[in-house]
């Protein structure tokens, strides 16, 4: 019993933390209607501000704790609710998604832009000293500060926020601002002011999430909170994000049972070195599998979200015949003179840069047919493209298969992968497909990628010369050029001619209305599963292509952060159009080129800037970068049409 | 000759009986219209026929068929045909998309679909497009054939569904509240063409609605349903004046 007792008391905290997140988690969406991905980042933010403000500039612990949580943390919530989540049409799921990714990989980039890097480590506790050991359970299981804090915490929010939403004549407001705030409006309720209070209380909880889990790390980094965060999703998901008690328990239960079996297993067993730190991960499986209310979790449950307007028409609508001309003789021109420069005269350091870029397009484009075809939200683009990468290494490793040749057989493999998640999620739609998918990517992450029979071990392996042909790991020449423009080339071509086809309408009617789809006669199971089949064997491609031009094939090239961050950059150029992939590669390569140019703590600056164009998703779907090429269409197609319009006859006054 | 048999169809929703032990039939070229008040069960028992909702109990056959363990597009295949209450449309597809789609998903083949399009075979056919043509034709569309359906109204939309819906010919209709949200002059056409299409095809049709006008002009036999029971059956004026359906209707003096 003491030994029990001394393995599962140092998961308390763990525990805690994730029930201070699931109950954060499962708060926002009964009241907002949002399942809010950037909630992690809201904690982080607070959390940095608090070190920042305690290590770096001397404040006092209550003075930062004000600012930092007090104020910081309800404004930005406010700040969410006013820019951004009440603009987004309540059907709309994708969009709140997408905004909700945004912040994740936004916020964690913009703070140290802002402030500087910062020294953040060592965080002092609000209320108890961590180290210091208050009592004893049984005979010597020492409880200290940290473990009283996060109970002591965990236990006040659970009942200030129950009793707020259900004693509460506000909280009923905000229960059913959640289901519509259009018929509360009906109803006589300020609802933007319930809603934004709603978002307010969300931050503020977000900010004492963030600031009490601080001392519990070394140093303060994003990284933890997202990951914190994505196990506490689990514990919000067998609460089907409905009771708030049930997902503190499961929260507690998650992480007490993690520490305890780890205390229980060998250290050299593949239970305690893969298993157990995917356990709540497997949690977020199960819970997707098997509790039906998260089947059709994130979608729209408005009576009135009907009469939400339409989208905007794609960009390419807007093109006349003569401006479509001109665009292709442009396209083909530029399309050459690039493929001259990359063979003439381009400086390496630039062709390496862009070859990279291309690499990063064909994964893009497997973001673009799964989203923007089919309408499907994949969270795990970059893990398919390290299965095929390491797939393709290990088989030149054991097998000495040619890399190429191991690179078609490593995309079968993301294809196989990617076709089984989607036989597994059938049942799920939307923001349970997403989260499903961003558990199997973590499940990669720290199960399957870091095994040393997969890798090597975190720090990868590096591809040697004999594995490839034609001296493609050569820096000199252009050999790895040409194979990165053909593999582009052919598949802009096959999803182009996909999306024409059959499939591509069927994909597009799914995307449209599912019950109509399926109301005509598609099978929708199928063409999911052939969807997730071939977008699985563009992330493949592309990421076999991204490990030659790296010669280094390494866990950390292709872990979740990098899915998220996948999903924000193509959003921002258009997920809608193969252009929009292959803009999104290239811009995202230059973009980080050129920032090596500027000061360190501007180096995050790249996922800031497509953070803040995939904000813009609710209103222009289509990508900011489409937008602008609709709205530069249509005034060069209002210049030609005046240019070409008869003289007019003289006017010589006003009627 | 029975097209479509229904006996003993059971859904309940936790403690709510939303359908109790309902049993229905539908000729071949007949038009059955299913009337009640609002919860009545009507539109559970349509997601029960054509598959979207499973039921509890009860069978339902096609042509002599039991299709009750049938996915949705199965049924659709089988030559079942659907327009529904809130629309159902495919916002970025133009109209005459939306029945290429239909027709192409009544015949095509799983696998073959890729490698056709992946050669550029994927355009629809000549055949395809004068079958499309034609129904567009038939309905009045063909001059906005290649708009998105975002771009046009709601009266317009519903001719959309409903074409979707007949141009792979179906057997049978299951049309749910097809004049929600149009204006008189509106309801008459479509009351017109449905019947026509009807005549035309010999297909089966169940309707669904409240505009007893519109009912009244497309349905040869009446069925009416309360609180997830069939109350009354048969020709419209008998129905009407059944005191069950007064009852349903206006409530027990």
């Amino acid at each position: 019993m003491e030994q029990l007792l001394g393995f599962a008391v140092p998961g308390i905290p763990y525990g805690c933390a994730y029930a201070v997140f699931a109950v954060g988690l499962v708060l926002t969406y009964q009241t907002t209607g949002v399942f809010n991905f950037g909630y992690g980042a809201q904690a982080y933010a607070s959390a940095f501000v608090f070190a920042w403000l305690v290590d770096d500039h001397a404040w006092p612990t209550w003075a930062a704790f004000v600012c930092a949580v007090a104020i910081l943390g309800p404004v930005l919530g406010l700040l969410f609710d006013r820019l951004l989540f009440r603009r987004i049409p309540s059907a709309n799921s994708t969009a709140k998604i997408v905004t909700g990714l945004s912040l994740l990989v936004g916020i964690p980039a913009l703070l140290p832009v802002v402030f500087g890097n910062g020294n953040l480590v060592g965080v002092p506790s609000v209320v108890f000293n961590p180290g210091t050991v208050y009592f004893h359970l049984g005979a010597d299981v020492p409880v200290n500060g940290t473990y009283l804090s996060a109970v002591l915490f965990t236990v006040a929010m659970l009942v200030v926020v129950v009793l707020l939403l259900r004693a509460t004549h506000l909280g009923l407001e905000m229960r059913a601002a959640a289901e519509s705030s259009r018929l509360l409006e009906l109803e006589g309720v300020d609802a933007p002011r319930v809603t934004a209070t709603a978002w307010a209380v969300s931050g503020l909880m977000a900010g004492i999430a963030g600031v009490l889990l601080a001392p519990t790390e070394v140093t303060v980094q994003a990284q933890d909170y997202v990951t914190l965060m994505v196990a506490a999703i689990a514990a919000a998901a067998c609460a089907a994000l409905r009771s708030m008690p049930v997902a503190a328990l499961f929260g507690v239960l998650i992480g007490v049972v993690s520490l305890t079996a780890q205390g229980y297993l060998p250290t050299s067993s593949f239970w305690y070195s893969a298993v157990l730190p995917a356990f709540p991960f497997i949690v977020l499986v199960g819970a997707l599998l098997f509790v039906p209310g998260l089947r059709r979790l994130g979608q729209a449950t408005d009576p009135l979200s009907s009469v939400d307007p339409p989208l905007p028409p794609p960009a390419a609508r807007a093109r006349g015949r003569e401006i479509d001309r001109i665009v292709r003789t442009g396209f083909w021109a530029l399309l050459f003179a690039f493929v001259v420069s990359m063979l003439t005269w381009m400086p390496p350091a630039w062709e390496t840069v862009l070859n990279q870029g291309m690499a990063y397009s064909v994964i893009f484009l497997s973001v673009t047919f799964l989203t923007g075809t089919a309408g499907q939200l994949s969270l795990a683009q970059a893990t398919l493209a390290g299965i095929a990468a390491f797939t393709a290494g290990q088989l030149a490793i054991h097998l000495g298969l040619d890399f190429l040749a191991g690179a078609v057989l490593g995309a079968l493999a993301a294809s196989l992968v990617a076709g089984l998640l989607a036989v597994a999620s059938l049942r799920l739609r939307g923001l349970g497909l997403a989260l499903m998918t961003l558990a199997a990517a973590l499940l990669f992450d720290v199960a399957v990628f870091p095994a040393q029979a997969v890798s090597g071990g975190t720090g990868g392996f590096a591809l040697e010369s004999h594995w490839l042909p034609l001296g493609l790991l050569s820096a000199n020449g252009h050999a790895y050029f040409v194979l990165a423009f053909l593999v582009l080339a052919v598949c802009v071509g096959g999803v182009r001619l996909v999306q024409r086809g059959t499939i591509g309408r069927f994909l597009t009617a799914m995307r449209g209305s599912e019950l109509g789809a399926a109301g005509v006669g598609v099978d929708l199971a199928w063409q999911r599963v052939l969807a997730f089949v071939l977008s699985g064997a563009l992330a493949g491609l592309g990421g076999t292509l991204l490990a030659i031009q790296q010669t280094v094939i390494a866990p950390g090239e292709f872990n979740y952060q990098l899915s998220l961050a996948f999903v924000v950059i193509v959003v921002t150029t258009g997920v809608g159009t193969v252009e929009g992939a292959i803009q999104a590669g290239i811009g995202l390569v230059v973009l980080e080129q050129l920032l090596q140019y500027a000061p360190g703590r501007l180096q995050g600056l790249a996922f800031v800037v497509f953070a803040l164009g995939a904000l813009t998703y609710a209103a222009h779907p289509e990508g900011i970068v489409e937008l602008e090429k609709r709205r530069w269409t249509e005034r060069a197609e209002r210049v030609l049409s005046r240019r070409h319009r008869a003289p007019a006859p003289a006017v010589t006054g006003r009627s | 000759m029975t097209l479509l048999q229904v006996r003993g169809l059971t859904k309940s929703f936790g403690g709510t009986v939303a359908v109790a032990g309902v049993d229905l039939d539908l000729s071949t070229g007949e038009s059955v219209g299913l009337v009640g008040p609002n919860g009545a069960g009507k539109t559970t028992l349509f997601d029960c026929i054509f598959g979207q909702l499973r039921p509890d109990a009860g069978t339902i056959e096609l042509d002599g068929r039991d299709i009750g363990g049938l996915s949705t597009w199965r049924r659709a295949r089988l030559g079942m045909g659907r327009t529904y209450q809130r629309l159902e449309v495919f916002p970025d597809l133009s109209v005459r998309d939306h029945l290429v789609i239909a027709l192409e998903a009544s015949h095509t083949a799983r696998w073959g679909r890729l490698w056709k399009d992946l050669l550029g075979l994927g355009v629809p056919s000549r055949e395809e497009l004068a079958t499309v043509d034609s129904v567009l034709e038939a309905v009045g569309l063909i001059d906005v054939a290649d708009t998105p359906v975002a771009a046009l109204g709601l009266g317009t939309c519903r001719i959309v569904e409903l074409a979707r819906a007949v141009v792979a010919r179906p057997r049978v209709l299951l049309a749910d509240e097809p004049s929600s949200g149009l204006d008189e002059r509106e309801t008459a056409e479509l009351a017109h063409l449905l019947r026509s299409l009807q005549v035309e095809r010999a297909m089966g049709i169940l309707l669904v609605e409240h505009d007893l006008a519109m009912v009244e002009a497309v349905v040869d036999r009446v069925v009416v349903m309360d609180l997830g029971r069939v109350v009354a059956s048969g020709s419209f004026h008998e129905v009407m004046r059944a005191p069950a359906v007064q009852r349903a209707y206006l409530g027990s003096p």
